[in-house]
């Protein structure tokens, strides 16, 4: 019986909330726990079946179907929203939608969880249980559902942002192959030329050999030009190979990236936490109803503590304190709503009740915070692993561009390196030794011939020797170059700041073409007679390069390949002016930096 | 005709000194002889050469265009050869100097024996200061026009029909047009297995040193 303190708490608090006194099935005599499990539509119905007398396994099977039911409406949910998203572009639109979904999905779970507990239970179907049920369960979902949208509009969001960017990263990977596909393409075909330049050379003194039938001196000749042939075509198969290379790291970039795109769906723990939310929403409410709380404890009480329960998680990260401090309150208030409901449904001794009461209220606080912080916590690292995903794959594409560029400038500068040491260095050889054959035959000079031979197998065991595409000199040294082979002609002053040296050797390299580029450009175009260098490196690691001079000034004129090659390495970030009150004209431009 | 005093520039060591001790046995003075623009400045203020024999291409710095216009500042009566792998000087528009008036162009290329660089180096001391002459050009590149020439460049510097079209101000049908001819003139239309753009770019390296 309960006691006259009990009665008058419950006449004074609860007597208006009697109608919300808790489902037809709670009020059924010995309930087994295991049977609140059950209340899932599915699950109950597989109930109704076996609900004589089940046997275990027949109580597993309810029990999978019961829960099955639960992901399976989740899933349909899930579904439901996504369209939603898809088709509404307007936020308010959107919203209503969402909270109309949830309320009706979750009201005829409810209501039909209702109606089949009466049947299974073999009572009379209640129709105040069954609104009561009804608005409950739907309050519930209408919280449940825009939290799962909200965090799955953000993944929607974030996929949107990631097509983007690969989008862009597949366009820059085509610019790069394009690119090495031509390199390739031009190694070829030195390599056709330098055969047919060889050809030219000694084409008539192999005839001449042949004619006077001095078959030793034709193999010899024959063996030294293969030799020519084959060492020039190992070192334009080394340039290949290089290209080769580069490609393969251009590929392992892409895989990367890819890596970086599938982690981001991995994790992502957006989809398992709201997923988890949603799961939880369904167990939870119908435990809550079934065992402890009446209607109104879900619909009130239950939307307050979730408000909290979402601000808690929100700020969690931030204010752990406060936060711990508003699930205390929210559980608090949950706890002792559950005592007062539970003294009012079961009519139970107040010191049971109060035991329970606060035996719950722990329960409920630590169980709130646990999950508070799990989900905050999960929250917080998926948006940082995002955001640090994101980050990696801006990043990456950044390069990606910035390599574009760079790779346009080493392939138009080996592409010119090459093709200037086989016409202009090899070609100059082999019109000496044109001159030289063509003497030592007038002359008929044995050991001229000789001493020839042996040059044009001195040629032929390194031919590319002196080739080197890439030009290794530091931005120092090849300033001072520069300037030695300018004076006379130019004067060129030079200044830099002192971390220089420590640039990549690909950023000086490139700094120095800007600024020979700069240097011919006011010789020829300004006819200047001195030129002022300055190369910063600022605090913010920009690379500045200004290269002033003395002479005429600008003049208009179609932009020449000059002007091409300071848009590539800059990247647009470059200037050329009058200079002010004084004769000549400043270049100013910044490099584009390959490294992050 | 005048006695000739020459200076020979040329970075690479084993041609200069073919060329030098080649040009002497034929009878023509090789007064001073430089690898570098800046030792061929040096030397032509000291021994005053009448005609320079300069590679067009002299590494880093100056190139042989750019030393054979501060030569003839020095002294504008000097005759000049310049020494080159480009057949057109056409093909060097914008992003060499200009030519100095009166020089004259020896392609590597055309270069068997000496008699023949000795003769130019002869006709330069009397040639007028007024005209440039092309001691040697393939066939095909006479033929070509100007806007061809240009087109050429273009090509050769990796440009797309489209970007020579804005770059020319004309359509992209007209460009594929100069093209067309381009392969034409150097009979790449009848080899289909070659890459006709490719085939192009390499016809421009080889006329032009890719400058």
């Amino acid at each position: 019986m309960p006691s006259s303190a009990g009665t008058t708490i419950r006449k004074l608090i609860l007597k208006p909330w009697t109608w919300l006194r808790g489902s037809s099935y709670l009020n059924s005599d010995a309930l087994p726990i295991k049977t609140y499990l059950l209340v899932s539509p599915l699950g109950l119905f597989a109930g109704i079946r076996f609900r004589s007398s089940p046997t275990l396994k027949e109580l597993g099977l309810i029990l999978l179907i019961g829960f099955l039911s639960f992901v399976g409406l989740s899933l349909f949910l899930w579904l439901m929203w996504l369209v939603i998203y898809r088709q509404n572009k307007t936020s308010k639109t959107k919203n209503i939608g969402l909270v109309l979904i949830g309320f009706l999905a979750g009201g005829i779970r409810g209501a039909l969880t209702e109606i089949l507990a009466a049947e299974f239970f073999e009572t009379q179907l209640n129709f105040e249980f069954l609104i009561q049920r009804l608005l409950t369960s739907g309050v519930a979902w209408l919280i449940a559902v825009p939290v799962f949208a909200h965090v799955t509009s953000g993944i929607r969001e974030f996929k949107k942002v990631r097509d983007q960017s690969l989008s862009t990263l597949v366009n820059e990977e085509i610019t790069r192959r394009t690119l090495l596909a031509k390199a390739s393409n031009s190694a070829s075909l030195f390599k056709a030329d330098v055969k047919e330049m060889l050809f030219e050379t000694f084409g008539p003194l192999r005839r001449s050999i042949l004619e006077s039938k001095d078959v030793p001196a034709v193999a010899r000749l024959d063996e030294v030009l293969d030799r020519l042939l084959e060492g020039t075509s190992l070192r334009v198969r080394e340039i290949s190979h290089n290209l080769a290379s580069a490609k393969v790291l251009v590929e392992g970039k892409v895989s990367a990236s890819r890596l970086v795109r599938e982690s981001l769906f991995f994790n992502s723990i957006n989809i398992p936490t709201t997923m988890m939310i949603v799961v939880l929403a369904n167990f939870v409410s119908p435990l809550f109803k079934a065992g402890l709380f009446a209607a109104l404890s879900q619909a009130v009480v239950g939307g307050s503590i979730a408000i909290l329960f979402l601000f808690s998680i929100r700020n969690i990260s931030q204010d752990p304190k406060a936060a711990t401090f508003n699930v205390f309150l929210a559980a608090s208030a949950y706890g002792y709503t559950h005592s007062w409901l539970q003294l009012n449904a079961y009519q139970q001794e107040v010191s049971v009740l109060l035991q329970q009461s606060f035996g719950s209220l722990f329960l409920l606080n630590f169980l709130v915070l646990f999950l508070a912080l799990i989900i905050s916590g999960l929250q917080e690292s998926s948006k940082l692993a995002g955001k640090e995903l994101m980050d990696k794959l801006e990043s990456s594409i950044d390069r990606s561009r910035l390599e574009t560029h760079l790779l346009k400038q080493l392939n138009y500068q080996e592409a010119q390196a090459l093709s200037e040491y086989l016409h202009g260095y090899l070609q100059s050889q082999l019109m000496a030794i044109s001159i030289q054959l063509t003497e030592a035959r007038n002359l008929g000079n044995e050991t001229q011939l000789m001493s020839l031979l042996s040059h044009v197998e001195q040629l032929a065991s390194d031919p590319l020797s002196k080739f080197d595409y890439r030009k290794k000199n530091g931005l120092n040294e090849g300033i001072r170059i520069l300037a030695e082979t300018w004076a006379g002609i130019l004067t060129i002053s030079y200044a830099s700041s002192s971390n220089v040296d420590s640039l990549p050797i690909i950023e000086q390299v490139l700094a120095l073409q800007v600024i020979e580029e700069a240097i011919a450009n006011a010789y020829r175009h300004g006819r200047a007679s001195n030129v002022d260098v300055e190369v910063e490196v600022g605090s913010d690691s920009k690379i500045s390069v200004t290269v002033t001079d003395n002479g005429q000034g600008l003049l208009a004129g179609i932009p020449g390949l000059g002007s091409e090659k300071f848009e590539r390495i800059s990247a647009g970030k470059w200037a050329l002016l009058n200079n002010l009150g004084r004769p000549g004209v400043t270049l100013s431009l910044q490099i584009l930096r390959i490294t992050p | 005709m005048a006695t000739i005093r020459l200076m020979i520039v040329e970075d690479e060591d084993f041609t200069r000194t073919t060329l030098v001790s080649a040009l002497r046995l034929n009878g023509i003075d090789v007064i001073a002889d430089s690898p570098t623009a800046q030792g061929a400045v040096e030397l032509a203020k000291a021994l005053t050469p009448n005609v320079a024999l300069i590679d067009l291409n002299l590494g880093p710095g100056p190139t042989g265009l750019d030393l054979a216009n501060h030569l003839r500042k020095l002294d504008p009566d000097i005759g000049l050869v310049i020494l080159t792998s480009v057949e057109d000087p056409r093909l060097l528009r914008s992003s060499m100097p200009d030519l100095p008036p009166g020089t004259q162009w020896l392609v590597k290329r055309s270069v068997n024996d000496v008699t023949k660089v000795a003769k130019v180096i002869s006709n330069s001391v009397s040639l007028s200061r007024e005209e440039n002459l092309q001691v040697t050009q393939s066939p095909e590149m006479q033929r070509l026009t100007s806007v061809q020439i240009e087109t050429l460049r273009l090509v050769g510097a990796g440009f797309t029909n489209a970007e020579i079209a804005k770059k020319r101000f004309v359509s992209e049908r007209s460009v594929e047009q100069t093209i067309s001819r381009l392969s034409k003139t150097f009979n790449l239309d009848d080899q289909p297995s070659f890459n006709q753009r490719a085939s192009l770019v390499k016809v421009f390296y080889r006329h032009t040193n890719a400058k």
